[in-house]
């Protein structure tokens, strides 16, 4: 006896065809999504879906009503299939909104009364930041490390196995 | 007239120090007349590099340079005031953007990340350039909800208000504010009492301490007058003298034994003393103080500090201090001696004190960080069990067990990598610090022989050397730990005093009344409450409940509907407004008489330790066994409860364990029938419950009900069908008030509420 209709939960996903997706940038810095044929909308929220594990996947549209969040869109499965121009003003654009400067060397690590201090080399500077909860420095799959300072900001170690000795010996202690 | 002189007062904006260098490169822009309003800085210019950002906003124009003292500024941004048609602030994650729209296009004007924001005044530039934008004619509409809302879950700031620092997690002083001198002054302030007490065992330490020293002493003449006399002495007279500094030694070492046993009795009750009275005065301070303390801190938290926090303050007074005023006379009163009996040679013997010293520091500091690893390893394991022990009807039923075995070896053998580090160090270690002391008696008996061969010293000098040298270099490496306890034992006294030192926000006033037993009228009047001091939770409830009557209250969740609840019990103080019981003012009563009218009945009812009948008799100490069983059978708790095989005897867990959520609720109303109180709070007392126990409760409250004015919070409606008033809550006010019949008729969002649930128990039933 065959299985008529079996839910698939992949109808839940509203996939949005790469071929038809154009993003562009208008002079109010308006993010502008359009599907070709179909629809335009004047103001978008482009947000990552695993932005911290696979930044360029799954990256979601919402609409903007009154500079307000609205309803989702769609998604986009792979920033890469887009066309390089709508590409460029995405990437550009999800970077802005999620920040996150990447951490190659590790300076000095202090803590006093349970505040670490970070002082750190990334590559847009050098920066000194403080964590507050040992939650606060995780380690992801493949050596990634992603850390949240008590304002709130996000920094990244790629693979901390490759930082330099020194760099690793602080580190390590803390993961 | 006075009103518009202080307007003129009232600065515009946030203004921070300007450097000198933007401050010329300003003048050259500016016209002479020209006021400079708001100053902020930033730390990331507009590409997002980390890089010291200005911006300026003046009477005319609004300005952004990049640059500081050491690098020449310069300018980013220049835009007329008059140009400005909207400012944004636009908050994302770890960073922000202040935009500047014009009516052709909008400019990104300055970039921040969220250490800025939360340290500069960034957040109010958009009402300054509004400020001045109104200088300069412009008309502005309201400013309210224009700017973007700020990123989910972002934690206010965990700075310290006074510097600035970052507050650690487990306190709310500022470490870097704190004076730690004046914290151990009041620590000792709490001696006082016992001051006769701590005088004798100060006395006594010393005393022991030099006494200590004798022996040692004694085996000097011992070596000089009789085993190897200096001068020539007669058989007897040795063997006399052997006699007399034999007994001597033994009278000391009984002595000092003595005072020693004295002296530790002593420290370990004055130590145990201060500390009973910390620890009750800290939990009484905690009983007494408001719901709105335990809500800022984990409960957890509290708890450990009148534990653990008193513990380690008790450790430092018996042992921490105790040890190291010990060490320090002993190694006064060795270096007098040794320095007295040959200084040249006690000089020497300093020598290895430096390498102690540091190596003490220094392996202390590597010890520290290695055990910490090896303390964040040992958690993780336990994450991992606290993880999957629990959760392990999950694990089996996804057949992951290979998976969590392996995960669980993974992170055992890290541990036992970084447990092999610190036995590796340790390792190192203790051979190091053993050669520094080895080295010290080579040093004695290398000088020492070769003064004894020329004569400059006795053989019992150097006897005293070798005796002393091993007791010299041990307080050394003690006393290298002291700042260590110290700090510790300063940050648990602090998290103790910031419970002493919390003002219990609800407070009885001086001349509060004790209320009388009440009918149970009830008056709301334009009551606002915030939690936070910045969002209303109760934003104007007015309303009047006759004594007797029974209120439903609904609506959505966040409501304010438990919120309103507490407020009647004055588990909180009103922000504005007030509330009447009986027409009294319920902050013009003691809190406890009104409390005491009051019963509540929670949605997760807490039972405490102790067996069912001391459970349902807390609500009235002293209670007959005729009443709790009365009041079991009122709350039809009585029937399950007699089932157990100990009856009413039976033991409950912290948290009611053995108990189904059903029975904990009966138990909880049983208890609150008991004391008969003329006011009755319902918390969602059913909403956690199967249907047949629904009813059985539903049927106990009705009883419980009878007669006493009762605020029902309910999600399910139908529950509420026999309330002689609905308030429907909305988003902190009163969207909605009447019966069950007048508000289907209004049409409105109770009548919405109602058809939703109807409908989703069409889809049930389905």
């Amino acid at each position: 006896m065959a299985i008529a209709e079996t839910y698939s939960i992949e109808n839940e996903l509203n996939i949005l065809d790469p071929k038809k997706v154009r993003v562009h940038k208008d002079g109010f810095n308006k993010v502008k999504l359009s599907i070709k044929g179909e629809k335009e909308y004047p103001e978008v929220k482009p947000v990552m879906g695993f932005p911290l594990t696979n930044p360029d996947s799954f990256i979601s549209f919402v609409e903007m009503k009154d500079g307000k969040k609205d309803k989702e869109i769609g998604i986009i499965e792979d920033i890469k299939k887009i066309d390089s121009k709508s590409r460029k003003v995405l990437k550009e654009e999800l970077r802005k909104e999620y920040f996150m400067p990447r951490i190659t060397k590790i300076i000095r690590m202090k803590e006093f009364h349970g505040v670490m201090k970070f002082n750190v080399e990334t590559d847009k500077g050098e920066r000194e930041f403080e964590t507050r909860y040992k939650e606060d420095i995780r380690k992801l799959r493949g050596g990634c490390v992603v850390i949240r300072d008590a304002d709130g900001n996000r920094y990244e170690i790629k693979d901390y196995r490759k930082l330099d000795q020194k760099s690793l010996s602080l580190i390590d202690t803390e993961l | 007239m006075g009103t518009t002189t202080s307007e003129e007062i009232l600065p515009i904006g946030p203004k921070e120090e300007l450097p000198e260098a933007i401050q010329e490169e300003v003048d050259n822009i500016c016209e002479p007349e020209e006021n400079v309003h708001v100053v902020v800085s930033t730390d990331m210019n507009l590409k997002g590099i980390f890089d010291e950002n200005w911006f300026l906003a003046t009477d005319k124009r609004l300005l952004v340079f990049t640059g500081n003292h050491y690098k020449r500024p310069e300018l980013v941004h220049e835009m007329p005031i008059v140009d400005v048609t909207d400012v944004r602030l636009k908050n994302y994650i770890g960073n922000g953007v202040l935009e500047i729209e014009t009516a052709e296009k909008a400019v990104e004007f300055l970039r921040y990340s969220r250490t800025a924001f939360n340290k500069s005044g960034i957040a109010e530039v958009p009402q300054a350039i509004d400020r001045l934008r109104e200088q300069n004619g412009v008309k502005i509409e309201d400013r309210k909800g224009r700017d973007h809302e700020h990123e989910r879950g972002h934690r206010r700031s965990s700075r310290c208000e006074k510097c600035g620092n970052i507050v650690p997690v487990w306190t709310e002083t500022c470490p870097h504010c704190l004076e730690k001198g004046t914290l151990l002054v009041r620590l000792f302030s709490y001696l006082k009492p016992y001051w006769y007490i701590a005088v004798i065992a100060f006395v006594l330490s010393l005393a022991t301490t030099g006494l200590g020293l004798v022996p040692t002493y004694i085996t000097k003449f011992l070596t000089d007058r009789v085993f190897v006399p200096i001068t020539p002495t007669s058989d007897a007279r040795r063997l006399f003298l052997l006699n007399v500094f034999v007994l001597s030694i033994i009278g000391i070492h009984i002595f000092n034994t003595a005072l020693g046993t004295v002296r530790t009795y002593m420290m370990r009750w004055l130590g145990n003393k201060i500390i009973l009275d910390l620890r009750t005065s800290a939990y009484q301070y905690l009983q007494r103080l408001s719901l709105n303390f335990y809500n800022k801190k984990q409960t957890g938290r509290l708890m450990s500090r009148i534990s653990n926090d008193t513990g380690r303050l008790q450790n430092f007074i018996v042992h921490g201090l105790q040890e190291f005023i010990m060490d320090i006379f002993l190694l006064v009163g060795m270096c007098i001696i040794l320095f007295i009996t040959n200084w040249r040679l006690a000089a020497l013997t300093l020598i290895p004190i430096p390498t102690l010293v540091v190596g003490s520091v220094i392996f202390g500091k590597k010890m520290h960080l290695v055990y910490h690893k090896v303390w964040r390893r040992m958690a993780g394991i336990s994450a991992i069990l606290a993880d999957t022990i629990p959760g392990v009807r999950v694990v089996k039923a996804f057949a992951s067990e290979d998976r969590e075995i392996d995960r669980f070896k993974r992170t055992n053998e890290e541990l036992f990598k970084s447990n092999m580090h610190a036995a590796k160090l340790s390792t190192i270690y203790f051979p190091i610090m053993g050669f520094a002391t080895f080295a010290g008696g080579i040093i004695i008996r290398w000088f020492g022989g070769r003064d004894i061969i020329t004569g400059n010293m006795t053989l019992g000098e150097l006897m005293l050397f070798m005796g002393y040298m091993m007791r010299f270099y041990a307080p050394i490496q003690g006393l290298t730990r002291l700042n260590h306890s110290l700090q510790m034992a300063a940050s648990a006294a602090e998290r103790v005093f910031e419970i002493l030192d919390a003002q219990p926000e609800v407070d009885d006033k001086k001349d509060a009344i004790e209320l009388p037993t009440i009918r149970g009228d009830i008056k709301f009047d334009n009551v606002v409450f915030s939690y936070d001091g910045e969002k209303n939770a109760l934003d104007g409830v007015s309303f009047e409940i006759e004594a007797g009557q029974m209120v439903g209250l609904s609506g959505p969740s966040g409501a304010g509907k438990t919120t309103l609840i507490n407020l009647i019990g004055r588990f909180y103080d009103v922000t504005e407004g007030s509330i009447f019981v009986d027409g009294y003012d319920v902050t013009d009563v003691k809190v406890r008489s009104l409390r005491n009218q009051i019963s509540v009945v929670l949605q997760d009812p807490f039972l405490f330790h102790g067996s069912i009948a001391d459970n349902i008799s807390y609500s009235k100490p002293g209670a007959s066994r005729a009443e709790v069983v009365a009041a079991a059978k009122a709350a039809n708790a009585h029937d399950f409860i007699m089932e157990f095989p100990d009856g009413y005897d039976t033991m409950v867990g912290e948290r009611g364990g053995g108990l189904s959520g059903g029975e904990k609720q009966r138990i909880s109303i049983a208890r609150a029938v008991l004391k008969n109180p003329r006011i009755l709070i319902l918390d969602e007392a059913t909403s956690s419950v199967d249907t047949e126990t629904e009813s059985l409760i539903q049927s106990a409250i009705e009883r419980l009900v009878e007669g006493r004015t009762t605020f029902a919070i309910a999600h399910r409606l139908s529950t509420l069908r026999k309330a002689d008033k609905l308030i429907i809550l909305e988003k902190g006010e009163i969207a909605e008030m009447g019966t069950h019949d007048e508000l289907l008729t209004n049409d409105g969002l109770y009548k919405r509420l109602v058809d939703m649930q109807s409908q989703l128990s069409r889809m049930k039933a389905i």
